[in-house]
């Protein structure tokens, strides 16, 4: 990994983007020069400048302060989210492509329903039905994710299945749980880590998107979305105010589309 | 290699089997749908006559209950919806009382539209493009192309559509940023829906070009000398048809949802920002219309490019199979 990096600049470069987010999120509450959650009406809608660099939004509060707690709450769940998602299509995907048979053929067609339906559609029944809330967003986003990893991960059971070291581990006596944890998982943990971080800035999308359509997180929150929809309205007066946080999300799906991409050419994925 | 015969029987097999497959996913989605539905807070009879304008109290609710069998069992209620579902009733809608169907008609063609003309200029943006870099693979112009995907993979859509806002309708109004029904509020919601659908369709068509321009019977042309203004268009084009097709097929989804989140930026009245409207009124019945009639032509769809390709050519199903494996 280090070496692949020193080889590859832009690698590098978007690896090192992450590292200074994560710590930029988990350090924010002494990077920030301002409360984000204190209005100052005396300096609402002030343009960046030194005083506020990325500019003040219609309370009056620190775009930038706001930006750097943001992280916490648009970039972190993403990871939480797809964490879940990986373990159970770990799980489910792992069981059906080894066993086969009847429990595959059901689990695959419960996985095209979900494959073929687009996420926003999902989310806004599952949003509709059961109500707003931050648990039910999640709920959704794995529910409309998780098809897509089962059947990915069924495909590389396949394909570890037909590699000569399995079959000398058959014939060494070796099946059921054991056999998968020790011979197939370990070798399908590349493609699923490329995979999952190449769609960490899709589950970023999504999940800020979701807030900027006004399902996901809810106004108070620093969440990159609401910012944006927040900056929606006073588009015509006070741009800064939907750009920065808009430009922080393309910032890091960015970074992990770039890292994800290299590493999917360097692993030879599809 | 199977006879003539026996390609018929298979078809007619493939065609079953792909029809048993729809059938039973349809049924999974109602069943999805209603489930969701009977999980959904608040009593719908109450929610029902509160749509009508009276304020129910314990009795009334009770007497509706029973009216409308909503006092059944679960399964009952599901085959008495089913039975609706089939003469086309989705219900009514509780806050405007008019049947769903009605709601949805009137919004269904702008969305439509809206839908038709982002995906016309999608292709007519990705196909050059795409085409340019798989033939000229590893070139400056692949180089920048793929630059531009890779950004355009991460562009946030509403923020992309926000920027063209600000540029296009405020910086320099040329063009309205709400609101539907002319013509000119078209360009900025199908040019930002395009810019990021292109990019998927810039490298799948490149992926295909640089495959297919590999393939034997590509080179015995080339060696039999035949011009490069022949070649591309009736060698390479030709047998790059049906893949592109099947992902004109099966794009649906993602310009579903790309145009959901462009209507609700650009306040455009179609069904995407209708949708988003009656979660805010907790208008269960039309977001159970909405979601089912979608989801359902999403699967129709998918099953009809399915069988379409399987008809071209049998042999594809086989190599998709084996390719989603």
């Amino acid at each position: 990994m280090i070496a692949f990096a020193w080889n590859n600049k832009l690698f590098a470069v978007s690896l090192a983007v992450i590292v200074l987010l994560v710590a930029a999120g988990i350090l924010a509450p002494w990077l920030q020069p301002y409360d984000p959650f204190q209005p100052d009406y005396g300096s609402k809608l002030q343009k960046p400048s030194l005083q506020h660099v990325f500019g003040t939004d219609y309370l009056g509060r620190d775009i930038y302060s706001r930006v750097l707690l943001g992280i916490k709450h648009s970039v972190f769940p993403a990871f939480i989210v797809l964490m879940l998602v990986v373990l159970i299509s770990l799980i489910l995907g792992t069981l059906s492509g080894y066993y086969g048979g009847r429990l595959d053929m059901l689990l695959m067609s419960i996985t095209d329903l979900f494959v073929a339906v687009p996420n926003i559609l999902l989310t806004i029944v599952i949003i509709g039905f059961l109500g707003f809330g931050m648990e039910n967003v999640y709920l959704a986003i794995m529910l409309s994710w998780w098809a897509r990893y089962v059947r990915i991960i069924r495909g590389l059971v396949h394909d570890v299945k037909k590699e000569p070291y399995m079959l000398a581990s058959r014939v060494s006596g070796s099946f059921g749980l054991p056999h998968m944890a020790r011979h197939i998982l370990p070798n399908m943990m590349p493609q699923v880590l490329t995979l999952s971080i190449l769609d960490v800035s899709r589950v970023i999308l999504t999940l800020s998107g979701l807030s900027f359509l006004g399902i996901g997180a809810q106004p108070p929150s620093p969440e990159w979305g609401v910012m944006l929809l927040d900056g929606k309205s006073y588009l015509q007066i006070a741009p800064w105010m939907g750009f920065f946080p808009g430009l922080m999300v393309f910032m890091t799906a960015c970074a992990f589309q770039i890292s994800g991409e290299k590493l999917r050419s360097r692993y030879k994925l599809k | 290699m199977a006879s003539i015969d026996h390609r018929g029987l298979d078809m007619f097999r493939y065609l079953m089997g792909r029809l048993g497959m729809l059938a039973f996913t349809l049924f999974l989605l109602t069943m999805f749908v209603f489930t969701l539905m009977h999980m959904a807070p608040g009593d719908p009879a109450a929610l029902m006559l509160q749509g009508f304008g009276a304020t129910p109290d314990e009795n009334m609710i009770a007497f509706y209950q029973n009216k409308w069998g909503l006092d059944q069992s679960f399964l009952m209620q599901y085959v008495s919806w089913l039975m609706e579902l089939a003469k086309g009733n989705l219900g009514n809608s509780y806050l405007t009382n008019k049947p769903v169907v009605e709601e949805i008609g009137s919004r269904i063609s702008m969305t439509l539209l809206l839908l038709i003309s982002s995906f016309t200029l999608t292709f007519l943006i990705s196909v050059p493009l795409g085409l340019m870099a798989g033939l000229r693979e590893k070139s400056l112009i692949d180089r920048i192309l793929y630059g531009a995907t890779v950004l355009g993979l991460s562009v946030p859509l509403y923020w992309l559509a926000i920027l063209l806002m600000l540029s296009f309708g405020v910086i320099w109004p040329i063009f309205p940023i709400i609101g539907g029904g002319s013509v000119s509020h078209y360009v900025l919601p199908v040019a930002a829906i395009s810019m990021v659908q292109s990019v998927y369709f810039i490298r799948m068509i490149r992926s295909f070009t640089v495959e297919y321009k590999k393939t034997p019977y590509l080179e015995a042309a080339i060696s039999r000398g035949i011009k490069r203004r022949m070649l591309y268009p009736s060698y390479l084009f030709r047998s790059m048809l049906v893949p592109v097709l099947t992902i004109v097929g099966t794009s649906f989804p993602s310009f579903f949802g790309a145009t959901i989140i462009i209507e609700n930026v650009f306040s455009f009245p179609g069904i995407g920002k209708y949708m988003l409207d009656t979660i805010y009124n907790r208008d269960y019945p039309v977001i159970q219309g909405c979601s089912l009639l979608l989801a359902a032509t999403i699967f129709i769809l998918n099953f009809v490019t399915d069988v379409s390709y399987y008809m071209a050519d049998p042999r594809i199903h086989l190599e998709k199979q084996r390719w989603e494996n």
